[in-house]
């Protein structure tokens, strides 16, 4: 019997990920018959993929918007795709797309924006802010309602108009759950204080927790988005400017 | 012309959008280990993905196109935040199931085991295990994906499995053993 060449671990690799032509891999199968560790090898390989895959299924509930399991993007997406469309269509008579500043790049303006208030430069002087809080840190909680704070007093001492939303959603729901935020009576007297702010809870989130066995109940006077997605969407079309915490 | 094309469609890239939404948040969890922050970057990148929809050539290039994004949008966050992520914002709510407490002891206890592997291996090599077993991209498309060459990604998965075996074997339970012995003794017998 002659002697085989060892089977390196990037052949057995691309074997189980199915990366190899038909003629190596067929010489790899007869080789792998006869060879008992090359056989266990190859199980390994494949044990620890389907481990993989095992340790990250996809998500079942909140990515899956249990709410309308039928459905689960609704025809506000179709709406955006073809509001996108129309945006193409303008944009490529105007040249209004190629300045990429409003919408097309709100995303990216989050930190930028962040930084203005922060520096009270207020260059851009945003008049519609959406701040989306989706983290459940007691700090970051406190640093998303300081921020907005501040920015609705700064707004109102140089009587510029202002709205902002505060949307809560992922594990940054609890900011408005009446069980557990750490910070009741603050959002209670933000309210009160500025009729210019509204908060939102995700209602993807609410369902998500709820399927959870999770009962939500939620601070007085919160307004309910279908899913954060769609309310940041919704409002980065009409212009408004998007900040994450 | 590409608008008509486009506009014709707007159904298709709905469901697309609608399809890898799940996909995107398990692929970003996988990198991050962070419920919160997957699910940011996972809808960070489909507002990108439907802002920029119009650069896309080859709707069959869709599914690689948007995990590009993904992994921009992870460079930037890791570049901009790696400084303020904290241990409390580890969460891993959003993956659990209604099972019995045994099962779901047992399979939590596999799941934690990978996912702890997972985590120690260097981000390069978490991303290229990810993207081939999770999302069964083949090696030219993750190369295209991550922007690096085919031999880097065959080096990093063949290292990454090297060191997950090597982890999981480390970290494999005692009662593993426990459990080879009763069959042991009865082929004894």
């Amino acid at each position: 019997m002659t002697p085989q060449r060892p089977v390196s671990d990037e052949l057995l690799n691309s074997f189980v990920d199915n990366e190899l032509e038909t003629g190596e891999q067929a010489r790899l199968f007869t080789s792998i018959e006869q060879d008992a560790a090359l056989k266990q090898r190859v199980c390994d390989l494949h044990g620890l993929k389907k481990m993989m895959q095992h340790a990250y299924p996809l998500p079942p509930v909140s990515m899956n918007r249990p709410g309308r399991r039928m459905r689960p993007w609704p025809g506000t997406m179709t709406q955006y795709v073809l509001g996108m469309l129309v945006l193409l269509l303008v944009g490529g008579s105007s040249g209004w797309m190629l300045s990429d500043a409003n919408t097309m790049n709100s995303v990216s303006r989050t930190s930028r924006l962040l930084k203005t208030i922060q520096s009270g430069s207020m260059a851009q002087n945003p008049d519609k802010i959406i701040v989306q809080v989706s983290n459940a840190n007691p700090i970051r909680l406190k640093a998303a309602l300081d921020e907005t704070e501040n920015l609705l007093d700064t707004y109102r001492r140089n009587r510029q108009p202002l709205e902002v939303e505060i949307l809560a959603n992922g594990n940054g729901l609890d900011l408005l759950r009446s069980d557990v935020s750490p910070f009741r009576q603050r959002v209670g007297l933000m309210q009160a204080r500025y009729p210019n702010l509204e908060f939102y809870a995700c209602n993807q989130s609410i369902a998500s927790l709820q399927a959870q066995g999770i009962k939500v109940r939620l601070l007085p006077d919160i307004r309910l988005a279908g899913s954060a997605l769609e309310e940041i969407n919704r409002r980065v079309r009409q212009g408004w400017d998007y900040v994450r915490t | 012309m590409k608008l008509f094309p486009l506009f014709c469609r707007a159904d298709e890239y709905e469901q697309r959008f609608e399809q890898i939404r799940p996909r995107l948040y398990r692929v970003a969890y996988s990198w991050t280990r962070n419920a919160a922050l997957a699910e940011d970057l996972a809808q960070e990148t489909l507002v990108k993905g439907l802002k920029r929809l119009g650069q896309l050539n080859d709707a069959q290039r869709f599914d690689g196109w948007m995990f590009s994004i993904l992994t921009n949008c992870w460079r930037d966050h890791f570049r901009h935040n790696r400084e303020m992520e904290d241990i409390d914002d580890m969460d891993e709510s959003l993956f659990s199931h209604s099972r019995s407490p045994d099962v779901e002891h047992d399979q939590n206890e596999i799941v934690t085991r990978v996912r702890d592997a997972v985590s120690r291996l260097s981000t390069g090599q978490r991303q290229v295990v990810t993207l081939i077993d999770l999302e069964e991209f083949s090696y030219v498309e993750v190369a295209n994906i991550l922007s690096i060459p085919i031999g880097t990604v065959m080096s990093r998965l063949c290292r990454a499995r090297q060191a997950l075996q090597t982890l999981l074997r480390e970290h494999a339970p005692s009662q593993t053993k426990d459990a080879v012995q009763p069959i042991a003794l009865r082929r004894v017998k």
